[in-house]
């Protein structure tokens, strides 16, 4: 008996002149009809063990599949926010003062910008008791605290034009 | 309406087809899947087979019967979910017993003597070892050629048409018996 060919004969998957030849061995061959009867039996088998899902399986699916299109779109967006907050810190480090180096002027351009002024006016002070201990004349310091206040000033600038990039991009 | 091929490219954007797709192939899929897997085994996985349906199917090519990719993914989510099966010894006997026996009409064949022989074909089924059982399975559902089950298996396409001749062998001889 050729099982195999019976099963690739009942498949389609012989070629043409193999399933001829299979055929004329069928003719003569009462196994492999039998055994292609059975074959055939399966079908009905597998039919007569099928079952449709219960239908709280079905709804179950479908309702996932919706509520996974709903939180990849959601997923989309947290996408798009994550890449703008990104494209945001690197424009705010590409923006930082490029020295490593931590000179009074880079230290006070990492301060936040709204605190700044006071503690501009605090240095005042501390300096004004300084100098008074130490008996130093004005200018030196003065200059300093000048060219921070001009730093300051370019800082406030820069936030101004971010705050137009946002702006424009939020509407 | 549409072909099967067309089902599954628009079923991602278009939650009509994906519905119609479910429908269509619903009761094969978790036929199979309580087969192989149980029938408790089976409601996770069948939840799962149609998520992985779902995601997949913008990617879909189409390279052979649309049933066979969908059997691709549902015997592998089973074989990789393999520790969850809740079959094992007789348990599929007595829960497929269960579900049939009690129900009074279950189709236009169900008489006592049709149940029975569910039960006693479910039970040679259950009985044969897995890799019998997910070729029959793979065939009888699936659609799959013999060549598209070796592929899928990564065994020799001689090895899945003997393990399937063996298990109609098996089958058969337990109908014989439950007929003499």
């Amino acid at each position: 008996m050729h099982k195999e060919d019976c099963l690739l004969f009942e498949s389609g998957e012989m070629g043409k002149d193999e399933a001829i030849q299979f055929e004329r061995h069928l003719a003569s061959c009462h196994e492999c009809r039998d055994w292609l009867t059975t074959i055939g039996s399966a079908h009905r088998w597998a039919g007569f063990l099928a079952e449709e899902p219960p239908p709280r399986l079905t709804m179950r699916a479908l309702s996932r599949e919706a509520n996974h299109a709903i939180s990849h779109r959601r997923t989309a967006f947290r996408s798009l926010g994550v890449a703008f907050a990104a494209l945001l810190v690197a424009f705010f480090i590409w923006q930082r003062p490029r020295s490593s180096i931590k000179t009074p002027l880079t230290m006070v351009a990492q301060w936040d910008s709204s605190d700044l002024h006071a503690s501009i006016l605090r240095a005042q002070d501390d300096i004004g008791g300084i100098e008074s201990t130490l008996g130093l004349a004005d200018g030196g310091i003065d200059g300093r605290l000048k060219a921070a206040q001009r730093h300051l000033n370019r800082i406030r600038e820069k936030q101004q034009t971010i705050r137009l990039l946002l702006d424009e991009s939020e509407s | 309406m549409d072909n099967d091929d067309e089902l599954i490219r628009r079923c991602t954007a278009d939650p009509e087809a994906f519905r119609e797709l479910v429908e269509r192939f619903q009761a094969k899929i978790y036929s199979f899947l309580i087969h192989l897997a149980g029938r408790q085994a089976a409601e996770d996985l069948f939840q799962e087979v149609w998520l992985k349906v779902f995601k997949n199917a913008s990617s879909y090519e189409p390279r052979g019967k649309a049933v066979s990719w969908l059997f691709k993914i549902a015997n592998n989510l089973a074989l990789d979910d393999r520790a969850k099966w809740t079959r094992g010894g007789d348990s599929i006997d007595v829960e497929v017993a269960a579900a049939w026996l009690s129900d009074p009409a279950p189709g236009p064949q169900s008489t006592a003597e049709n149940n029975e022989k569910r039960v006693r074909l479910a039970a040679a089924l259950n009985e044969l070892p897995i890799e019998q059982r997910q070729i029959f399975l793979m065939r009888e559902y699936g659609e799959m050629s013999f060549k598209e089950i070796a592929e899928s298996l990564d065994i020799p396409l001689g090895t899945a048409l003997s393990r399937m001749n063996y298990a109609l062998g098996k089958l058969r001889s337990a109908l014989e018996e439950y007929h003499a």
